[in-house]
Formats: C-alpha cells, structure tokens, sequence
C-alpha cells in the first residue's frame, strides 16, 4: 500500500532549506532570507490560515522527513514523553525567544557602534565557528551582524532537528519546534475563541 | 453462509495533544485526515482503512488503533 498521491510543487521545498544552508557558507547575507521562515507561518496563523505553512510549506520538515524515511536515517522510535510535553515546548519556545533576544541585543551594540563586527556562527549557543572568509563590508556591520546571529540560529535548530529525527521519528523537530509551538498557540487560541462564541 | 462478526480498527487522534503538524495527513493514502483549524488532526471514520500508516508515522505517536466498526465477515 503506497501513498500515490501526485507531487506538487511545494513537495520539493526541502530544496528551498538546503539551498539556504549553501547559501550561508558561500555569503553569509543570505541569512536574512530566513526571516521568511520566521514570518510567513506567523503571517498565515494570524491571519486565520492555521498551521498551513507547517503542513505544506515547511522545507525543514520535508527535509527531515525525506532523510529519516526515503534515506532511513531514522531510527523511528517513539519521542520520550517529556519532549512531547507542553513544558517542554512552551520552555523550548521560551528558551530560544531569549537566546534571539539575547542575538537581537548583540546586533542592536554592533549597529549603535559599542560592539565590533564578531564573524562567528555560534553553533547550540555556545560552540564558535570562525565564519570569516567573506566580504560584508559593503553592508553597516549590524547588518551582517544579524545575517551571522540568524544564521547561527537556523544552522542550530537543523541541528537539533537532524538529532531528533535520527534517534526518534523524522519529523520529530515538529513537535517542539519554536515556530509550529507559536503557531499552534495562536491557531489554539483563535479556536476556542472562536468555539466560545458559538 | 457462516458469517462473523468483527470489530475494525481505525485510527483516532488524541486531539489534547496533536499539535498538528501535519505528517498523518501527508501519509495517509485515502486523504482521510484532516488538520481543524491548525489544532488537531482529525479522521473522517468512513474513509479510513485502518491501514495504521499514520500511527506509525505520527512523530508524536499518539494517533491510536480504535476498534471502532463492527463489520460482518463472510467466513465461508
């Protein structure tokens, strides 16, 4: 029994994430793109769309599907409780709204010239990865200065999703990722307010 | 004809704590799962085979086998 249902163009948005991690090592301005990722699924759960994005436009979640099931990467096992937990994903959002405050903040001291250009992408928060090897000049160093805080958050959550797809099942990343968390926030409150007022 | 009766498992979603990702929805083979709202997944009963794909493929494994369905059974 196969699912035989056709292809459409947004089952090939997995592309779209590997090209944006490419993309960083090459120039790491490209970084902002990842604002999109950031933005677009609020935009659509806010405007009444639900999840929509995480269903069918999500690259990092066909990309961790594709690895962990048409590659077998995936060991397939149940997630422990805890991680499936609202704790762990409300303190996992929590956990990385500071860490992006905490990136935000370092890019506000670069951009207002109390901090210098620092060209590292800092891997899980603390690993420092030297990423010095292009040309920002030609851009305000606070610019570029978020192009590297943003990339290292995105290289760190691939990471993370790569981890759990490999030791749980492959999609595991959807559970406590900071964005489908925010997004089924917003879609569960529009709900009940909306079931309230039937 | 000998006939029995049997119960047919389908699949259920426990709502509370499907954060609807959508992976079910992907996988399941007679596009019987739907997302409400950005919520849950829910399963439209009459289509579903009972085929456990979705279980299976559920990263937060809490879609379940139900027997749901009594069905009649020709065992002749």
């Amino acid at each position: 029994m196969s699912n035989k249902r056709k292809k459409k163009w947004n089952d090939y948005l997995y592309f779209v994430s590997i090209l944006y991690l490419i993309l960083g090592v090459f120039n790491i301005l490209f970084a902002w793109l990842g604002l999109l990722c950031f933005s677009i699924p609020l935009i659509i759960s806010l405007s009444g769309g639900g999840k929509l994005y995480c269903n069918n436009y999500c690259g990092r979640g066909q990309l961790l599907y594709l690895l962990g099931k048409k590659f077998n990467l995936s060991r397939n096992k149940p997630m422990p409780n805890f991680m499936k937990s609202k704790y762990f994903r409300y303190g996992f959002l929590s956990f990385f709204m500071i860490m992006f405050g905490n990136m935000l903040f370092n890019t506000y001291l670069v951009f207002s010239g109390i901090n210098s250009l620092n060209e590292v992408v800092t891997l899980l928060w603390t690993f420092k990865l030297p990423w010095g090897w292009v040309n920002t000049s030609f851009v305000p160093p606070g610019v570029a200065q978020f192009a590297f805080g943003f990339y290292s958050v995105m290289l760190t959550s691939t990471i993370l999703g790569l981890v759990t797809m490999v030791l749980y099942k492959p999609r595991s990343w959807c559970i406590y990722c900071p964005m489908g968390t925010m997004t089924h926030g917003i879609s569960t409150i529009k709900y009940n307010n909306k079931i309230k007022n039937i | 004809m000998d006939i029995k009766k049997k119960l047919k498992k389908k699949a259920y979603v426990v709502k509370d704590k499907c954060v609807a990702c959508g992976t079910c929805v992907k996988v399941c083979p007679r596009g019987a799962i739907k997302i409400i709202e950005g919520v849950f997944a829910e399963v439209d009963e009459n289509k579903c085979i009972g085929c456990t794909i979705c279980a299976k493929e559920c990263p937060a494994s809490i879609i379940e086998m139900v027997a749901k369905k009594e069905v009649v059974v020709d065992v002749k």
